[in-house]
């Protein structure tokens, strides 16, 4: 199919990933591995270094953070002491990255618990939150960008381009809001406003309690996958290979979905990227209004408190899971686009 | 502010032009948010009378009571004489109990103990236990494990110990199992006030914060901090029938409007530390919202020995900038009580004599002028640590222009604030629940005070402060503080505008919630009087 197409249209992924193939022969997605996966090393480590030295600059440490109103000058430094906030800026860097490889994440210093055990649930309810809108919003969002693209410019077309917009122009908080508003404490009372999880307890367990959570994050999320396959698709179907499907009695469902949508896949793909990105580590706000106890949250929290150890740790989990991302979706990019997966 | 922590991670890990825009977008509003549901529910600044309704019937045992308790956080303790934050307080209420306590007027009445007896001239204590108090382990709270505790106080440098005046507790003697006598160094006579403090309760020999246990109303099940924790009812608490409830569940809540969407939608039973803007939308789903008018005080708080505070012409002037009933209007929505730059106002011995404190900017600006202080341009640095005290600062602001005063803000995160600024910055911003009169100076005012922001050092208030808590006749030492009074009004280094107000709110079934003056909200925690109708 791919043969008919005669000017090949820029793709976004050329932009976001280095040009593969300057060694002739090799398979782009080995030699793109080759490069990406100890660049992303290094970046990890960079980022925890970065990260370790501006903990270091910020105001403030943990002590006057646990002691708050009764910080006199004595306890704070009776608190340094015991938490051991009197060691050098290095010699506090080598611990933790020694620690790191033996697999220590070291100790929270406000909670005096292992980081492992303060933030291991909070990550498992990121996770679910994650998995769960970006499998809803990638489906509805293609299905719908496919089926306005095949309606362009009819009612459907507008009507949903048009609450895709405003969706984009609400802040996520105000959807927020608004769902609890509609669903929990103002029109209906179907759902709890608040995600309150006891810590004993997995979110799998109560899913009410993930509803609300989740349709505000997949209202947020929803609108940039489906403009982006909508725009694709349009494009792919006014190319020279549809219109010869087409003529030739191809039936449009086969057309949209067999045909159109796998071209419209590899920006697809980026648009799923930032939108995982996003969910991992930038939905503070959504886990503000429904005190979902999440990393968003945790993280906020760790550097209010100055607690070192566990701001390390979820910036490095943070950092590792970016850096796969990034190099994943650019191997399924390069993967979807059979002209750029032939050697050179 | 924590959208500026997310978003510099942001950008150290690859920043897209998408939540750029999408994210310094919602920054631009977050400001606004966070009230935004209250603020739909109207114009609240009706006061409350419904503490009345919630006070009513008779107690029936049983049921769960869920509080959604601002304030809490990472730091989050069990260690009830280590207290911090607001949910800290709320579990060391339930856990354990101090010998004394301010009740909801204000008076300082015993509680662990049965008596507490000064000697002629107070330089010894007779502290005499409740006879049937018991420890959660079963054993019978005894003299030697009340001085273990003070001694625990002491030795960690806890926040209780500045209130234990001249103590000998090395000398303390316990004279039978639940008598314990403590000689003082020298006469100190509100020994009894001074150990009204949270952080003053009271726990059994050999404590371990892991596994704690008190003698207060309920016991330890479980506990994670910055989340929730969960207690059930002690079965043999000293004062039988009480308590009502079968089960404490205290939940963190970082939101204020997270906070009013679970009690509207039932998720909890209670809510602590509202803002007035909540009052309305707690009230709309048949909510009680409980308005406690209290002798907590909230001062702007200059050095005394900083220029310019350190001119007493300035610091009357600036006293006289504010318009009190406006700021409480403001700040509060009048639900608070306008103050007279004094503290302590639900003590007994407080002087109620003092004119009322009134603008008057012509006066203001006449005193800045013959200080030579026409111009004053003045830095306030300050942090979110109270309800209404960033803007408290606002309001401030804008008033003191009127005679010419220039005041900038500068409002630091409370880990910043506490390790740079508090109880150093020369113009500040400060937080104190109800204290009687004397146990509050003793950590305010008086020379060297572990919590003086003024760094007032008065030689002639530093000698009425001494006599006062040596003299054991109240009368007399209603006389002292009555002087001590006269001389923060005249020329203390405190502006006090308002006593700030607790706005609780609770669901329909929960009975036996009064108002308090302490400043701590659900009237100092006092789940034992709770209970909730099925």
């Amino acid at each position: 199919m791919s043969t008919l197409s005669a000017p090949e249209p820029a793709s976004p992924a050329v932009a976001a990933g280095p040009r593969p193939g300057r060694v002739r022969g090799a398979h782009p997605v080995r030699e793109m591995l080759a490069w990406r996966i100890p660049l992303g090393v290094l970046s990890v480590i960079f980022v925890a270094i970065l990260t370790y030295l501006a903990t270091q600059v910020l105001p403030g440490d943990a002590a006057s953070s646990i002691l708050g109103q009764s910080a006199t000058p004595e306890r704070l430094a009776l608190v340094r002491k015991q938490l051991g906030l009197d060691e050098p800026v290095l010699t506090g860097l080598w611990n933790w990255m020694s620690g790191l490889v033996q697999g220590d994440f070291g100790t929270s210093l406000v909670q005096a618990r292992p980081v492992s055990e303060v933030i291991g649930p909070r990550v498992l309810n990121s996770v679910v939150l994650l998995v769960v809108v970006a499998v809803l919003s990638t489906l509805i969002g293609a299905v719908a960008g496919v089926v306005a693209a095949h309606y362009r410019d009819r009612w459907f077309d507008d009507t949903i381009s048009t609450l895709s917009l405003v969706a984009i122009a609400l802040p996520e908080f105000v959807v927020g809001v608004l769902v609890i508003l509609v669903f929990a404490v103002g029109i209906f009372n179907w759902f709890p406003a608040v995600s309150l999880i006891p810590p004993q307890e997995r979110i799998w367990n109560d899913l009410s309690k993930l509803v609300l959570p989740v349709l505000t994050l997949v209202i947020v999320t929803t609108p940039y996958m489906f403009r982006m396959i909508r725009a694709a698709t349009i494009e792919a179907l006014q190319s020279d290979y549809a219109e010869v499907a087409e003529l030739k009695g191809v039936s449009a469902p086969r057309l949209l979905f067999r045909h159109a949508l796998p071209n419209a896949l590899a920006p697809a793909v980026q648009v799923f990227g930032l939108n995982v990105l996003y969910l991992a580590g930038g939905i503070v706000l959504v886990e503000t209004v429904f005190q979902y106890p999440g990393i968003g949250l945790a993280l906020v929290s760790a550097i209010q408190s100055r607690d070192v150890p566990v701001i390390q740790f979820l910036v490095v989990v943070l950092a590792i899971f970016y850096v796969m991302l990034n190099i994943v979706t650019d191997v399924i990019v390069l993967l979807s686009t059979p002209r750029r997966r032939a050697p050179r | 502010m924590t959208q500026g922590s997310d978003d510099s991670l942001a950008h150290g890990l690859g920043l897209t032009r998408r939540t750029l825009l999408q994210r310094g977008g919602t920054g631009l509003v977050v400001v606004t948010g966070s009230g935004w549901l209250a603020a739909c529910g109207g114009g609240s600044s009706s006061s409350s009378g419904s503490g009345t309704q919630a006070n009513t019937g008779k107690p029936v045992r049983g049921g769960t009571l869920r509080l959604g308790g601002s304030g809490g956080g990472e730091t989050d303790t069990l260690d009830g004489q280590n207290a911090l934050t607001n949910t800290d307080f709320a579990r060391a209420y339930a856990l354990f109990e101090p010998l004394t306590q301010v009740d909801s007027k204000g008076v300082v009445r015993p509680v662990l103990a049965e008596s507490l007896e000064p000697n002629k001239d107070a330089t010894q204590w007779t502290i005499r236990l409740r006879q049937n108090a018991k420890s959660h382990d079963g054993k019978p709270y005894e003299a030697a494990d009340l001085l273990y505790s003070l001694r625990r106080i002491q030795s960690k440098k806890y926040p209780g110990a500045v209130s234990f005046g001249p103590i000998d507790l090395k000398a303390a003697k316990v004279m039978d199992a639940r008598t314990l006598r403590i000689p003082f160094n020298k006469p100190y006579a509100v020994f009894d006030e001074g150990l009204a403090l949270v952080q003053s309760v009271m726990v059994p020999r050999g404590f371990d914060p892991k596994k704690p246990i008190g003698t207060g109303p309920f016991k330890f099940v479980s506990f994670t901090p910055g989340r929730e924790s969960t207690f059930e009812r002690f079965d043999e608490y000293w004062d039988s029938p009480k308590p009502y409830l079968d089960k404490l569940v205290i939940t963190n809540f970082s939101d204020e409007t997270s906070q009013v969407n679970a009690l509207q939608s039932g998720q909890v039973d209670a809510i602590d530390y509202l803002s007035s803007t909540s009052v309305a939308a707690a009230k709309s789903a048949g909510g009680q919202v409980i308005v406690s008018k209290t002798g907590a005080w909230g001062p702007i708080t200059m050095r005394v020995d900083k220029a310019p505070f350190s001119d007493v012409r300035v610091r009357q002037a600036l006293r006289l900038v504010v318009d009190r009933p406006q700021m409480n209007e403001q700040v509060y929505g009048g639900l608070g009580t306008t103050a007279n730059d004094v503290f302590g106002i639900f003590d007994p011995l407080f002087f109620k004599g003092l004119p009322k404190r009134e603008r008057d900017i012509e006066q203001a600006k006449s005193l800045l002028k013959a200080a030579g202080q026409s111009d004053l341009q003045l830095p306030l640095i300050t942090t979110p640590n109270a309800p209404g005290q960033i803007q408290a600062a606002q309001v401030f602001a804008t008033q003191a222009k009127d005679a010419g005063v220039r005041t900038k803000i500068t409002n630091q995160q409370p880990s910043t604030y506490f390790a740079n600024s508090y109880l150093k910055v020369p113009f500040s911003q400060d937080y104190w629940p109800y204290q009687p009169y004397l146990v509050a100076a003793g950590q305010a005012t008086v020379k060297g005070a572990p919590f003086s922001a003024t760094h007032q050092a008065d030689p002639q208030y530093d000698k009425l402060y001494q006599q006062a808590i040596r003299e054991v006749d109240e009368g007399k030492r209603g006389e002292l503080v009555k002087e001590m009074l006269q001389f923060d009004y005249d020329k203390g280094g405190n502006i006090i505008p308002y006593n700030f107000p607790v706005i609780d709110a609770v669901a329909a079934n929960v009975k036996g919630v009064k108002p308090g003056v302490s400043g701590v909200a659900l009237n100092g925690f006092d789940w034992k009087n709770f209970w909730v109708e099925s």
